[in-house]
């Protein structure tokens, strides 16, 4: 395509969308005769500048002498006008004949039109006849396109029928496709117990066609939208510090971008990053800046020091152990000083998670313990760790009440925390310096 | 005052309308004198703001173009001796007045939400349709800051008006109440006898998937009521999509294309061997009210739905609806096993939820009485009263 011409037309037609191409000209309206007359009568009046009257009274004689020393300009003055008013009169005068032949012709013509009205009926009754009997034709005709008509749309729906069927045809190919596809990748994928499997995961799903059943699984699993919208409203003030550092929010697995959109609604700068092409169509059409890439090429293609904060929710479980510390360490290079980082994950200290729930996702790698994040944080070097306990079930609100046994109720507690407390945690933390 | 209403008349007389024509009633019984400033959204010249476009350039955008079409005539309205200006459908929201509240029901869709839709499936050149989202998006952002006030027409629509073109404050929402009046007296409502789809047969809203569902639950009745470009193609479907329909069908191959237009009359009343989904066109309220007396349940399987205006007239009348994950605003009033089902948007998982309600009629009444329950905060007093504040944030 050659998108040069088509931009500029683009361009051009904005521009005038929004009133800021040049107008038009107008065009000046036409000059009547009368116009032309009245010009050459003061021109005619005014022509002779040489006979002006004598002067009188205070300093006339002195008025006098400059007129006479001024005549012999003045006569050359009155020879040029007297020669343009004498064109001028001339060039209406032409006007005048040129009029008058105009009107001469038309007069001519009308005779000779009078004389053609009369052949003209003629062949009106002429017409006449020859139409009634191109109608009686075209009745015939149309009686015989009707038959052909009834045939065609007969035709027409079978075309159609076996047109739909092609496509159903197509769809189930494709589907016995995809299913043989998996089939023959996992009998034969020499490498299942290889650690770092899961950085291949990404291109496995979309090569197998699964990147919608994720989808579809992530949807299954996921909390609903007023929760979620609920649970992303509480990391808004954090991350909006970022806004008044002019550096953007940077979102590493958004998702269908549920966070993103309540950043934007808070008027943070932001966008984010997925390696799901269902999800970044989802937040494609929500308007959100999200762009299909892996998150770690992402991150090292970052210039230092350029992003305001980094959230990365429910993405670390997700990482072997090496890619998570080299995805830190590309954090704490990209983040401007005082930065906020923010890793939210299950937590696996809530037994019912650890030991079941965080299983049923097929791509986690392994839980990872609230001391274990806060701990690979401190040691590539970010400050302020801070780890927040998240999202308990509404039963660990409810007050146990006494046993009497002080063991016990410590038990009690321990089990109403492991059973029924917080599902997730988050890590908070911050490059160092700049606040 | 003498207020200006301008519309994009598109000559059809749909739900928008409806909610215009209340708008003005109500206006009208407030003293005001209320014009509809109207322009044929159809006719426009090819010849948008004196730049010739030859056939073949039109065709490679043709909304784009007349979208300028429309925006010419738009500024072309004199609108002087208004106190007050109500724009509606876009680009109206383009017109030029120091009083200015805009009605915003939607963007124009294929260069908003629907753009990464629209280029999967084919229905738009690519690299033509980004330079004519960013143009569009440009002209519309220009025409936004112009605009005094916004009624948003639900949340869904006031978080794109934030993410597409940045506008957050002098926006408020408008939740227009159900319109259709259909109700259903208790000596009416008898078992049910079939399956629901009230929606129009266009894109997005995917009626195709319903087709499909029919397939997959052989033991029940469908009805299908509605309209649009899409409905010959549907009720095609409807014929050549037999019994044997694998598991694993690609549904987004039904609905994500760009297929010729089929006469709806070219199909007659011949249906597919297998199917029991049966089609209505033009349905009053007395057949309407019917239809829903008998449901298991109202089926509304539209992609990223800017309202829902259909799914809260069921839920009104006390109808479980079961609607898809990606069904946009529709998710801000449908709650998962409360008041209705959402489930992936495809035929078998449609087939299945109605399935359940059908087989449960304690669930169906459960969740009926939640939908009527939800439905009721969706008033014409809440519509005018939230108009009403629009007008005063305008005037003052």
């Amino acid at each position: 395509m050659d998108v040069n011409p088509t931009v500029q037309l683009i361009e051009d037609l904005v521009d005038r969308a929004l009133g800021r191409a040049d107008r038009p000209t107008t065009v000046s309206p036409a000059v009547t005769t009368a116009d032309l007359e009245r010009h050459l009568a003061a021109i005619e009046m005014n022509a002779r500048v040489d006979e002006m009257p004598q002067p009188v009274g205070r300093y006339s004689t002195l008025k006098r002498l400059i007129l006479k020393l001024s005549s012999f300009v003045l006569v050359r003055q009155r020879t040029v006008n007297l020669a343009s008013a004498g064109v001028a009169s001339g060039l209406i005068r032409s006007m005048d004949e040129i009029k008058a032949e105009m009107a001469h012709e038309s007069k001519r013509q009308a005779g000779a039109l009078a004389g053609i009205e009369p052949r003209l009926r003629s062949a009106a009754t002429q017409h006449r006849d020859m139409h009634e009997e191109t109608v009686e034709r075209v009745r015939g005709l149309e009686m015989q396109l009707a038959a052909h008509e009834a045939l065609v749309a007969e035709m027409r729906a079978r075309i159609n029928d076996v047109e739909a069927t092609l496509v159903l045809e197509s769809s189930r190919r494709h589907a016995m496709e995809r299913s043989l596809v998996s089939r023959l990748a996992a009998a034969s994928r020499p490498n299942a117990g290889d650690p770092r499997i899961a950085t291949e995961s990404a291109g496995d799903l979309e090569a197998f066609g699964l990147h919608e059943m994720y989808e579809r699984f992530e949807s299954w699993f996921r909390p609903s939208d007023a929760t979620l919208r609920q649970r992303f409203e509480e990391y808004v003030p954090l991350l909006a510090e970022a806004t008044g550092q002019g550096a953007p929010v940077l979102d590493l697995g958004a998702g269908r971008g549920e966070l993103l959109l309540r950043l934007r609604v808070a008027g943070v700068d932001c966008y984010g990053v997925d390696s799901n092409q269902s999800m970044v169509d989802r937040a494609l059409a929500s308007g959100l800046d999200v762009r299909r890439e892996d998150l770690l090429e992402h991150l090292r293609s970052l210039r230092a020091e350029s992003i305001g904060a980094i959230c990365a929710i429910h993405v670390a479980e997700h990482l072997p152990p090496e890619l998570l510390l080299d995805m830190l360490t590309e954090a704490l290079r990209v983040l401007i000083p005082g930065g906020a980082l923010v890793l939210e994950t299950p937590n696996p200290t809530n037994l019912v998670i650890g030991a079941a729930s965080f299983h049923n996702d097929p791509t986690h790698v392994h839980p990872i313990t609230p001391d274990y994040l806060s701990f690979v944080c401190k040691d590539r070097g970010f400050a302020e760790v801070e780890t927040r306990f998240l999202h308990p079930f509404p039963e660990y609100e409810l007050e146990l009440g006494s046993t009497g046994s002080v063991a016990l109720d410590a038990l009690l507690r321990d089990l109403q925390w492991a059973l029924k407390g917080p599902q997730d945690f988050a890590v908070v933390a911050r490059r160092p310096g700049g606040r | 005052m003498r207020i200006a209403i301008v519309k994009p008349d598109w000559q059809i007389r749909g739900g928008f309308e409806l909610v215009v024509d209340r708008l003005v009633g109500h206006m009208r019984r407030a003293g005001h004198r209320v014009d509809i400033i109207g322009f044929d959204a159809w006719r426009v010249d090819h010849r948008p703001f004196g730049v010739r476009i030859d056939d073949e350039m039109w065709s490679r955008s043709p909304w784009f173009f007349g979208y300028l079409g429309q925006w010419e005539k738009c500024r072309a309205l004199r609108l002087d001796r208004a106190d007050l200006v109500v724009s509606t459908q876009p680009p109206s929201f383009g017109v030029e007045h120091p009083r200015h509240l805009s009605l915003f029901f939607h963007h124009l869709r294929p260069f908003y939400d629907l753009s990464p839709y629209v280029v999967r499936a084919g229905m738009v050149e690519p690299e033509m349709h980004e330079l004519a989202a960013a143009a569009i998006r440009r002209l519309d952002d220009a025409a936004m800051s112009g605009v005094g006030h916004v009624l948003a027409g639900g949340e869904s629509v006031a978080e794109r008006l934030v993410s597409f073109n940045g506008r957050r404050s002098e926006v408020s929402l408008f939740h227009a109440g159900p319109l259709s009046g259909v109700s259903i007296a208790e000596a009416t409502r008898g078992d049910p006898t079939h399956v629901l789809c009230v929606s129009r047969h266009d894109f997005p809203k995917r009626t195709e998937l319903f087709v499909h569902a029919d397939r997959l639950m052989p033991e029940l009745n469908s009805v299908a009521v509605g309209v649009g470009g899409r409905l010959g193609r549907v009720r095609q479907l409807d014929r050549v999509l037999d019994g044997d329909v694998p598991e694993v069908i690609a549904d987004e191959q039904l609905w994500l294309n760009d297929p010729p237009w089929v006469d709806p009359s070219s199909i007659g009343d011949r249906r597919g061997p297998t199917s029991n989904l049966s089609f209505e066109t033009h349905v009053g309220g007395d057949r309407l009210g019917e239809l829903y007396a008998h449901a298991h349940c109202l089926v509304a399987p539209a992609l990223l739905e800017d309202y829902g205006l259909t799914v809260l007239e069921a839920m009104k009348v006390g109808i479980p609806v079961v609607v898809c994950r990606d069904g946009g605003h529709l998710l801000h009033f449908v709650e998962h096993e409360r008041n209705g089902l959402i489930v992936e948007p495809t035929g078998k998982a449609i087939a299945e939820a109605a399935r359940r309600i059908a087989n449960d009629p304690g669930l169906r009444e459960e969740l009926g009485d939640a939908a009527r329950e939800t439905a009721t905060a969706y008033t014409w007093e809440r519509a005018l009263h939230e108009f009403d504040l629009g007008i005063e944030a305008v005037m003052s």
